[in-house]
């Protein structure tokens, strides 16, 4: 019984070595690559409660891109009033989604766009104030 | 030991596999394993069910991993036609089905898969005439696999690492294979290995060539026409990583892996009948970072031969 460990093991280990020779792309995950330009909201615009709030984004980097995370908080309370989050693999893509769902009182709020660098945590992150006025 | 006891409850198990319809060929992969060879053509219908569990990461600070269940069948038309005496050709015909259920949601999908064509050669072969207690056969040779199934492109759960959910991969796959049997009187052992290689899909995507290989030992019970063959086994799939884009060399780690199962199994032929039965158990597995596990294969077939 021992020898089928071993050979288990042995087919694990071999296939694990010839896995680790895939040729691979060996670009260091580099948050500060990442480009994140935000055209909608921009810094200090203020919406009204028949606006549709559009959220517009392109992000690029040198290599691929795992995904990335759209959040709209409060910054008085904290709260997170929206936040969706896609899995998109590239080197750059666009954002375009919008937001409606308005809280009752005026209010400053951020947008963060956060995108995924890689599987580890590595994120890179830009965002805008803007404010609402019912 | 206890090895010996997991075979043991998987040569149960594949017994009360009779009693239920589940069984089958699917996702990738496709063996011949042991065939018999006393009618020279056959035409068959298989049913093959396996099922994994999967964590998905999600996107974004302290997002909680969601669960999922998958399931994937596959209804498959294949056969065996001889070219002369030496020259086997194969075909295979699936329509796969397959079943996603996670936290929030269920993902269904149906369709014709993708058909591959097979030639394999007799390099070795006891004459039908021999009287020796020995019997042994080699066969080796190769395929394609085209692209003929309906594919959508790559999905979030093809990046994780899961075997392909829709019918069709989007690729052209070559196939390579051999098969030896030898068997001394009602005893024998069947070994073989197919390796797949993958190519690109129109986006670029690329899953991981794959290795499936075997090694089962059987009996041959014969009582005039009628014939049974229970088998125990050993399978063994590997799988590359896939790329997520190929030309760019982006390597998807969380996908493929290597998967140990144990099987059981039985045939039976009477005149030109014959049924198959086998029920697989992953021993052990390393797969998609872990984030895949695979649960159960079970298999069911019936061929007529002629």
């Amino acid at each position: 019984m021992n020898s089928i460990k071993y050979t288990t093991g042995l087919l694990l280990a071999v296939a694990l070595l010839l896995q680790a020779c895939q040729k691979k792309d060996n670009t260091v995950a580099t948050p500060a690559q990442v480009n994140i330009s935000i055209s909608s909201p921009v810094n200090g615009q203020t919406f009204h409660s028949s606006d549709t709030v559009l959220i517009k984004a392109d992000v690029s980097y040198p290599t691929e891109l795992h995904g990335y995370e759209i959040k709209i908080t409060d910054t008085a309370t904290g709260l997170i009033l929206f936040d969706d989050a896609q899995h998109v693999h590239n080197d750059h893509f666009s954002i375009n989604e919008q937001w409606n769902d308005k809280p009752s009182q005026a209010a400053t709020l951020k947008m963060e766009v956060i995108a995924e660098v890689d599987h580890d945590g590595n994120t890179a992150t830009k965002t805008v104030l803007f404010k609402y006025q019912p | 030991m206890k090895q010996l006891i997991c075979c043991v409850l998987l040569f149960l198990s594949a017994a009360t596999a009779k009693a239920c319809d589940a069984c089958g060929c699917s996702a990738g992969s496709q063996g011949l394993g042991i065939l018999p060879q006393f009618y020279r053509h056959f035409i068959g219908f298989q049913y093959q069910y396996r099922s994994f569990s999967s964590l998905h990461q999600e996107i974004g600070d302290n997002k909680p991993e969601t669960k999922g269940d998958e399931s994937y069948s596959t209804y498959q038309l294949w056969g065996r036609y001889y070219i002369g005496k030496r020259l086997q050709l194969y075909g295979f015909v699936p329509y796969r089905t397959s079943l996603v259920r996670e936290d929030r949601s269920t993902i269904q999908n149906s369709g014709l898969g993708d058909i591959s064509v097979w030639a394999n050669y007799i390099l070795i072969k006891t004459p039908d005439s021999s009287e020796s207690e020995w019997k042994q056969m080699l066969l080796a040779g190769g395929g394609v696999k085209a692209p003929t199934g309906h594919h959508e492109g790559i999905s979030v759960l093809d990046r994780e690492g899961l075997p392909n959910v829709q019918p069709g991969t989007g690729s052209w796959d070559f196939i390579t294979d051999i098969n030896y049997t030898v068997r001394h009187n009602a005893i024998g052992v069947n070994a073989e290995a197919a390796y797949t290689f993958t190519t690109v899909d129109k986006e670029d995507y690329k899953y991981g060539n794959k290795l499936l290989s075997g090694l089962t030992g059987f009996y041959w019970l014969q009582t005039g026409k009628f014939a049974i063959l229970p088998q125990l086994g050993l399978r063994y799939e590997f799988t590359l990583h896939d790329y997520d884009n190929y030309s760019r060399k982006w390597l998807n780690e969380q996908t493929g892996g290597s998967i140990f199962y144990g099987m059981a199994g039985v045939q039976a032929y009477y005149s030109h009948w014959g049924v198959q039965l086998s029920y697989q158990l992953p021993l052990a597995q390393n797969y998609a970072a872990g984030n895949v596990t695979a649960k159960q294969v079970a298999t069911a077939g019936l061929f007529f031969l002629f």
